[in-house]
C-alpha cells in the first residue's frame, strides 16, 4: 500500500499533464492590440470546398482593409445548431456575430441573447430593401443586418402536366382541379413536408400567407392563425390529402429533394422551390422537364424568402463593439453581397446591388420576391410551430378535422404567446 | 472454450456436435444479413454518382469514387483525424486505468461512503447528457476549456458505464485469487496490477471498443466546446458538410470514410476479448 | 479522512455490501473471513482493526482520481441543473427564482403527459427486444467454434454506424416506397406506413432502428460475460447430462446475473433517454406519436430557451429511472434466492 499512493499521484498527475499538454486548438488571442472579432457562418453556400474559400478570402479581405482588427470566421453545422448557439450564449464563450433567420433573432433577443446593430448600418439603412429591415426590427430596434434573401417560388414537372393534357396550375382552384387527374396515375399533384422537424415557413406559412392569413396578429401580441383564411388554408390541405393529391408520406416528409418522391417523378409541382433544389430538379428529371413559375394565388398571391441576418451577440465584448460594427457593415456591403450571391446563388438585402445572375430563373425569381413573406418574427414563433406542425399532421392524417386542428393548436399556442411575453 | 467433444461420435456419421455447428452457422449467417445488408446500401450510395436521384436498389451503372476522394480534400481532414484520435485515445486509457481501479475498490474494499459513492456513480448514468449540457459547458468555460482538446476530454472521462461493468465482473472473480495475493504479501498496487487488470481483460478490451466509439462518433459534445475549425473532430467537421442540399452520396461517401478507423480498432480490440479468457483459464 | 471517523465506520454491519446493487453471490465472503475472527482474543481484534483501516485507506485511495473526475464533471453540474430547475434561467445569465414553478407547470402540461406515455411505451417495446437479441446473439456466438471472429464483427457492425447514416438508411428502407413495402407487395399486402402510421407501429419501427443499431453493445457484454465464465462449471453441467437447454437455463444464465442486471438497467436508461433516432427519423411525430421525454427536454432548451423549464424535465426522469432501476435490482436480487 505504500507504493499505492505515489502510484496514484503519479497516474493523475501525468493524465492531467497529458490532457494540458495536447491542445492544439488552444485559441489564445490577444496578440499586439488587436481586437478579436468572431463570427460564426453555415454553408449558405452549399459547396463545402467553396463556401471554406469563400470565407477565407472574406477574412483576409476585410483585414487588410481594417488592418486593427483580427477576423475569425467559423463554418459551423446545420445540425444541433440550436445547442451550439444556446451553449455558447449561456456560457458567455463564442461568436460575437452569428447568421440567424428573422424567427430565431427573435427568440435569441426576447432571451437577452442578441444586441442591437442600428450603429452598424446608420448610414446605409436607405440601401436596404425595407422588407428585409423590418423583418429584423423589434420594438424599433435592428437586432440583425440583412445579408442575403432566399426566395423560393413553385417549380413544375413540365412533363407530368403535359401527359395529362393539363395546364400547370398557378391557383388554388387549378390546384384542386389537377389532382383528383393525376391521383389516377398514382401522381401527387403537390409537395408537402409535413414533417414536424421543417420550419412551417416552407409549408404551411405560405399557404396560410395565400388564403390572406397570419400566423400572429400585427401587434405580436396573440396568435391569429385560427381564422378562416387559417381555416381554409388546412382544409385546402386536407382537401387535396383526400384526392391523392399528396404524397403517401406526407405526414413525415422532410423538404429534401433528393430521394423524395417529387426527384422521383411521382409529384407535380413544389411550391416552395429554392434556387439549389431547383437544379436537384433539373439533375433529376431533366432539364426540359423542370420549369419555374410564380408563387401559388389563393387569395392573394404569397410565398417564403427568408433573410438571413448577422446578428451580434451578448458574448461581444465593450472594447470589440466598433469592430464587430465594422465587420458588420463590410460583410453586408454592396460590393461584398455581389461576390456572396455570385457563390451562393442568393439574392441580394441591397437595392444598389442586382440579381445574381441573368436567365430565366432569375428574373422568375426576383420576380416572386414581390410577393414574398419574411416570415412573421415572434419570440414564440417556434414555439408556435411546435404547437402548431403536429396538429396538421393530426388533420392530415385524418384524426381531426381541420377546426378540431386549429383549436387546438390555437388553445396551446395562446399559452405559449402568453408566456414568452417580456416579464 | 467451446471445443468439440472428444469422446462422443463415432466414424460412421457426422457428430452431433458437428451438426450443431452447421445449423448455427447457419441462423448467424442469417443474421448478419440483416446487419449487413443496411450497410451494403451505405457503400452503394457512397460510389454512385453525386446527382443520383434516389437510393438504389444494386449497383449504379457507373461507379466513382469521386464522392469519397472529395472527403480528403475538404476542411481540415488531417487535423480534424488527429483531434478524432486524441479524443478518442486519450479517453480510453484514462477512462479505463481510473474505472478499473475505482471499480476494484467499490467491489473488493470496504472504506466509508461505498454504496452511497456507487450509487451516485450509477445515479449519473439517468440524468440525461442534454440536461447538463449547458452547466457542463459553462465549467468548462470558465476553465478555458473552449477549443481545446482538454477542455473536450476532461468530462468525459467521468464514464460511470465502466466503473459500473468492471464492478459486475470483479465481484464474480473467484475470492481465491486475492486471498493467494493477500498471503503472498503483495501490495495493494501490485496486486491491482498483477492480479485484477488481467483477470478482468476481456471486459477492458470490450469496454475499450465502446469508449473509443462513444467518442469516435460523438457529435453533440464536441459540436459545443469545439467551435473553430482547428478544435473539431472529424464527426463534427464531416457533419458541417451535411448541409440540407448536399448530395446523400457524400454524405454517406464521409461516412464510410470516418467507419474505417472503428472498424480497425474493432478488429484489433476483439482478439482481446478472446485472449483475455485464455489468460485467466490457464490461471485457473 | 480522519481516523476516528475511520474506526468508527468500521464497526458498521459486517454485511453491509449486502445493500449494494446486483447479486452478492460469490463477494462478501473476504468480508465473511475476517468476521469469522470476530471472537478471537483482544491482539486479533487490534490487528483486524488495523488491517480494516489500512482496507478504508486503500479503497479511497483508489477511488480518489474517480472521485475527483465525478466530482467535477457530473456531480457539479447536476447541482447545477437541479438548481436550473428551480429557476427561469435566460441566456445573458439573469436568473429568476420561481420555486416549484416549473414542475406544477409539467404537472398541468398535456405535452409532458404525452411525451411521457409515448416513452414508456417506447421502453416496453425496446427494451425486452434488445436484450432477447443480444443475448441470442452472443450465446449463438459463443457456441460456434470457427469462424466466430468474423461473425462476431458481421454482428457487431451497425453499432459502428452513426445515426445520420442509420436514419438516412432507415428512412428509406421504412418509406412507401422503400424495400419492405416492395417485398410487401409483392406478397400482395398493402403498404404500411411505418413511420407515419399509428403510433405503436411508429414506435416499434423505430425501436427496431435502435436495436438494430445498438444490440452490439449488450451483445459484447453478454459474450465477455460468457468468456469469462469458467470452463469447470460447463464440463460439470454437461457430465451430468444436462442438455444444451438445461445447462444454459440453470448454469449459464444464473452465471451471468450480474451482467445481465448491468445490461437491463443500461437498456432501460438508453430506451428512456431516446433521442437520435427520432431525431434523424420522425421529429418527434406524426402528431407526437414518437415525441419522446427527451425530446421534449431539447425542444423546451434548445429550441425555446426555457432552460430551467428543460431542467425541470430532466429531474423528473431521472427520478423515474432511478426508481425503475432500483425496482430491477430487487428483481434480480430475489431471484436469486
Amino acid at each position: 500500500m505504500n507504493k499505492l499512493l505515489p502510484c496514484v499521484a503519479a497516474a493523475t498527475a501525468a493524465t492531467l499533464a497529458a490532457l494540458t499538454g495536447c491542445g492544439p486548438g488552444a485559441s489564445t488571442g490577444g496578440d499586439s492590440g488587436r481586437t478579436t472579432v468572431t463570427l460564426w457562418m453555415y454553408p449558405v453556400i452549399k459547396d463545402g470546398a467553396v463556401g471554406k474559400k469563400f470565407w477565407t478570402e472574406a477574412e483576409a479581405d476585410f483585414e487588410k482593409s481594417h488592418p486593427s482588427v483580427d477576423l475569425t470566421i467559423e463554418l459551423q453545422t446545420f445540425d444541433k445548431r440550436d445547442a451550439q448557439i444556446s451553449a455558447a450564449l449561456a456560457a458567455n464563450s463564442g461568436p460575437d456575430i452569428v447568421l440567424v433567420t428573422p424567427d430565431q433573432a427573435a427568440t435569441y433577443r426576447n432571451v437577452r441573447g442578441l444586441l442591437p446593430v442600428d450603429e452598424a448600418v446608420k448610414d446605409q439603412k436607405d440601401s436596404f430593401y425595407p422588407a428585409t429591415l423590418d423583418a429584423a426590427t423589434f420594438d424599433g430596434e435592428l437586432y440583425g443586418v440583412p445579408l442575403f434573401q432566399n426566395i423560393n417560388t413553385t417549380a413544375y414537372n413540365t412533363k407530368i402536366f403535359k401527359a395529362a393534357g393539363l395546364g400547370l396550375p398557378k391557383t388554388w382552384d387549378d390546384v384542386r382541379t389537377a389532382a383528383p387527374v393525376l391521383a389516377k396515375k398514382g401522381i401527387a399533384v403537390m409537395d408537402y413536408a409535413g414533417s414536424p422537424e421543417q420550419t412551417l415557413n416552407l409549408s404551411f406559412y405560405p399557404l396560410l400567407w395565400q388564403a390572406g392569413g397570419r400566423v400572429f396578429t400585427e401587434d405580436g401580441k396573440d396568435i391569429a392563425f385560427d381564422s378562416d383564411a387559417g381555416l381554409a388554408a388546412l382544409q385546402f390541405l386536407v382537401d387535396l390529402k383526400k384526392l391523392g393529391g399528396l404524397p403517401p408520406d406526407v405526414a413525415t416528409d422532410g423538404p429534401k429533394v433528393e430521394g423524395a418522391p417529387i426527384a422521383a417523378g411521382k409529384v407535380g409541382l413544389r411550391a416552395t422551390t429554392s434556387l439549389p433544389e431547383l437544379k436537384q430538379l433539373r439533375a433529376a428529371l431533366g432539364k426540359e422537364n423542370v420549369a419555374l413559375g410564380q408563387p401559388l394565388k389563393g387569395a392573394v398571391q404569397a410565398t417564403y424568402g427568408n433573410p438571413g441576418l448577422l446578428a451580434l451577440t451578448s458574448i461581444n465584448k465593450k472594447e470589440n463593439r466598433n469592430a464587430a460594427y465594422q465587420v458588420l457593415s463590410y460583410l453586408t456591403s454592396a460590393e461584398h453581397q455581389k461576390a456572396l450571391n455570385a457563390a451562393a446563388g442568393n439574392f441580394p438585402t441591397r437595392t444598389d446591388v442586382g440579381i445574381p445572375g441573368d436567365g430565366p430563373d432569375f428574373a422568375t425569381m426576383s420576380e416572386a420576391l414581390k410577393s414574398a413573406n419574411p416570415g412573421e418574427p415572434s419570440p414564440a414563433a417556434r414555439q408556435v410551430m411546435g404547437a402548431l406542425a403536429p396538429n396538421i399532421q393530426a388533420a392530415l392524417r385524418g384524426d381531426l378535422t381541420p377546426k378540431e386542428a386549429l383549436t387546438r393548436a390555437a388553445r396551446e399556442a395562446r399559452g405559449i404567446v402568453e408566456r414568452s411575453a417580456p416579464r | 472454450m467451446t471445443t468439440a467433444p472428444t469422446t462422443a461420435g463415432t466414424v460412421r456419421r457426422p457428430s452431433p456436435e458437428r451438426r450443431r455447428q452447421r445449423v448455427l452457422t447457419v441462423v448467424l449467417g442469417v443474421i448478419s444479413l440483416f446487419t449487413v445488408a443496411p450497410l451494403f446500401a451505405v457503400v452503394v450510395l457512397a460510389v454512385s454518382p453525386a446527382d443520383a436521384p434516389t437510393i438504389p436498389y444494386a449497383l449504379p451503372d457507373s461507379l466513382t469514387l469521386d464522392n469519397i476522394v472529395r472527403v480528403f480534400t475538404i476542411g481540415e481532414f488531417p487535423l480534424w483525424l488527429f483531434n478524432s484520435f486524441v479524443y478518442s485515445t486519450v479517453s480510453v486509457i484514462v477512462v479505463l486505468l481510473t474505472a478499473s481501479m475505482a471499480a476494484y475498490a467499490l467491489a473488493r474494499k470496504r472504506f466509508p461512503g461505498r454504496n452511497a459513492l456507487l450509487w451516485a456513480i450509477i445515479a449519473t448514468l439517468m440524468v440525461p447528457l442534454q440536461a447538463t449540457l449547458i452547466p457542463t459547458f459553462i465549467l468548462v468555460a470558465r476553465l478555458g476549456g473552449v477549443n481545446t482538446l482538454w477542455g473536450m476530454i476532461l468530462p468525459t472521462l467521468a464514464n460511470a458505464q465502466a466503473v459500473f461493468l468492471i464492478r459486475q465482473f470483479i465481484r464474480e472473480l473467484p475470492d481465491d485469487y486475492f486471498e493467494a495475493a493477500r498471503l503472498d504479501g503483495a501490495g495493494e498496487w501490485r496486486t491491482f496490477v498483477a492480479i485484477v487488470l488481467p483477470l478482468i481483460r476481456p471486459v477492458l478490451a470490450t469496454l475499450a471498443i465502446f469508449v473509443f466509439l462513444w467518442h469516435w462518433n460523438d457529435l453533440l459534445w464536441p459540436l459545443v466546446v469545439g467551435q473553430s475549425d482547428q478544435a473539431r473532430t472529424l464527426t463534427v467537421g464531416l457533419a458541417t458538410l451535411n448541409t440540407e442540399t448536399v448530395s446523400t452520396a457524400n454524405v454517406m461517401a464521409a461516412t464510410m470514410v470516418s467507419f474505417i478507423p472503428c472498424l480497425v480498432i474493432f478488429a484489433i480490440l476483439q482478439r482481446q476479448i478472446v485472449a483475455g479468457i485464455t489468460a485467466g483459464g490457464v490461471k485457473g | 479522512m480522519q481516523p476516528g471517523k475511520l474506526v468508527a465506520s468500521s464497526s458498521a454491519p459486517p454485511r453491509a455490501d449486502r445493500a449494494l446493487p446486483g447479486p452478492s453471490s460469490g463477494s462478501g465472503s473476504a468480508a465473511g473471513k475476517t468476521d469469522a475472527t470476530a471472537d478471537s482474543p483482544a491482539p486479533y481484534q487490534r490487528d483486524r482493526r488495523r488491517q480494516r483501516r489500512r482496507e478504508a485507506i486503500s479503497g479511497l485511495l483508489f477511488v480518489l482520481p474517480t472521485l475527483v473526475i465525478f466530482g467535477l464533471f457530473k456531480f457539479l453540474p447536476i447541482a447545477g441543473a437541479a438548481a436550473m430547475s428551480l429557476t427561469e434561467y435566460r441566456l445573458n445569465g439573469d436568473v429568476t427564482f420561481l420555486g416549484a414553478d416549473n414542475y406544477t407547470r409539467l404537472a398541468t402540461d398535456p405535452n409532458f403527459w404525452q411525451s411521457l406515455r409515448v416513452t414508456i411505451a417506447y421502453v416496453l417495446i425496446f427494451v425486452p427486444l434488445i436484450i432477447v437479441v443480444s443475448l441470442a446473439g452472443a450465446v449463438l456466438l459463443d457456441k460456434l467454434v470457427r469462424y466466430a471472429g468474423a461473425f462476431r464483427s458481421l454482428l457487431f457492425i451497425p453499432y459502428l454506424s452513426s445515426f445520420v447514416m442509420a436514419g438516412i438508411i432507415w428512412t428509406w428502407i421504412f418509406s412507401t416506397d422503400g424495400p419492405v413495402n416492395a417485398a410487401l407487395a409483392g406478397i400482395g399486402a398493402g403498404k404500411v406506413p411505418f413511420v407515419s402510421g399509428h403510433q405503436l407501429l411508429v414506435l416499434a419501427s423505430l425501436a427496431a432502428v435502435s436495436v438494430w443499431k445498438g444490440f452490439g453493445y449488450s451483445m459484447l457484454i453478454f459474450l465477455a460475460g460468457l468468456k469469462s465464465q469458467p470452463a469447470e462449471v460447463h464440463e460439470a453441467a454437461r457430465i451430468d447430462g444436462a442438455g444444451p437447454w438445461k445447462a444454459f437455463w440453470h448454469v449459464t444464465l444464473p452465471l451471468l446475473k450480474p451482467v445481465t442486471f448491468f445490461v437491463l438497467v443500461i437498456e432501460t436508461i438508453v430506451g428512456f433517454q431516446v433521442f437520435d433516432t427520432i431525431y434523424v427519423m420522425t421529429g418527434g411525430g406524426p402528431n407526437r406519436a414518437s415525441h419522446s421525454l427527451i425530446y421534449f427536454l431539447y425542444d423546451e432548451g434548445f429550441k425555446f430557451f426555457d432552460f430551467g423549464y428543460a431542467a425541470a424535465i430532466g429531474v423528473v426522469l431521472f427520478f423515474i429511472v432511478l426508481v425503475l432501476s432500483l425496482g430491477q435490482q430487487r428483481l434480480v436480487e430475489r431471484n436469486e434466492t
